[in-house]
């Protein structure tokens, strides 16, 4: 755990409550930014946000210090975010999706390979990947961000998504077939 | 592979939160805390009426008890006759023990400990709630 998230957990749980402010600052942009990124509403990313530092401060009197704050922080955001999406019922698979997580069509195809130049000039267009992105279903383009964009590692994904690593891993392949799908189809 | 996408995901939009953002999250805590404590004073503020009735007749009982056990007559023993009690106090402490009114004293320190815990919530939660009110 990073020391300096330790400190503030620690004074936050003896009773400093400014240190829950510090935390809040810390994590502020990083929860928003994830949950805007799923839900795709600055409204709902606000809710999302609200939900999980008021559920943190709830729960932070159990939480294992010695522990990934943000790890566990961010699976609280996830909890949140799927909360409100099955309130709007927009957290919908494929007709493709089995139960077992898996896909019968993308699970049948070749694993990613590098994006050929053009596709990937075209994909350095905001406004292009961010379109692409939102064609993707909040759980793969969850695994997506959280990768690529916070740069997590998978198995720090598993535990916020409470999934076995190898699903994580085959979903993120999945993600990963179907944003390139996206990217090459013309706008 | 990775590095490519990586570097793809860095372009994205930026996704920040509105100004203000953190005060209005920092708000929602604090009246959350209230709601909390409300909902606490309301359960300890009944618990603490309650239990200092039940310090008042645990006690009667217990004075009652201790009366009819005798262990009052041990006590006087133990200041008149220390030297006798050194001299047996395996046994003394055994007839002290024995005569202990153990139902009568639980009863009056489980109340005191509900009083006084109960107590404690409403103090904390009296600083809290009425400013969430």
């Amino acid at each position: 755990m990073d020391p300096d998230d330790k400190k503030l957990v620690t004074d936050f749980l003896e009773g400093d409550s400014e240190a829950l402010g510090g935390l809040l600052e810390r994590y502020l942009n990083l929860v928003y930014r994830f949950a805007f990124r799923i839900t795709r509403d600055s409204h709902d990313a606000e809710d999302v946000t609200q939900a999980t530092f008021i559920k943190v401060w709830h729960n932070l009197h159990k939480f294992d210090v010695e522990k990934n704050f943000r790890t566990w922080l961010l699976s609280i955001a996830h909890n949140s975010a799927i909360d409100l999406l099955r309130k709007r019922k927009s957290f919908v698979f494929s007709d493709f999706d089995t139960l077992e997580g898996g896909n019968s069509i993308t699970d049948a195809l070749p694993d990613p390979t590098p994006l050929p130049p053009e596709i990937f000039s075209r994909a350095e267009d905001k406004k292009f990947l961010d379109s692409a992105l939102s064609e993707l279903s909040p759980a793969f383009r969850e695994i997506l961000i959280l990768h690529h964009e916070e740069g997590l590692t998978f198995s720090e994904i598993s535990s916020i998504v409470s999934k076995p690593l190898n699903t994580v891993k085959s979903q993120y392949r999945r993600a990963l077939l179907t944003l390139r799908r996206n990217l090459e189809q013309p706008r | 592979m990775e590095k490519e996408y990586s570097k793809l995901f860095k372009k994205l939009p930026p996704a920040l939160p509105p100004k203000g953002f953190l005060a209005l999250v920092l708000a929602r805590i604090v009246k959350e805390e209230q709601r909390v404590a409300r909902q606490r004073l309301w359960f300890s503020a009944p618990m603490a009426f309650v239990s200092g009735f039940a310090v008042v007749f645990t006690f009667q009982y217990l004075a009652q008890d201790i009366t009819q056990s005798g262990i009052a007559g041990y006590f006087s023993m133990l200041f008149s006759d220390g030297g006798t009690v050194l001299s047996y106090w395996r046994e003394f402490s055994l007839s002290l023990a024995e005569q202990v009114p153990i139902l009568s004293l639980t009863l009056f320190l489980g109340a005191t400990l509900a009083l006084l815990g109960s107590l404690s919530s409403v103090i904390k939660n009296m600083q809290t709630a009425p400013r969430y009110a």
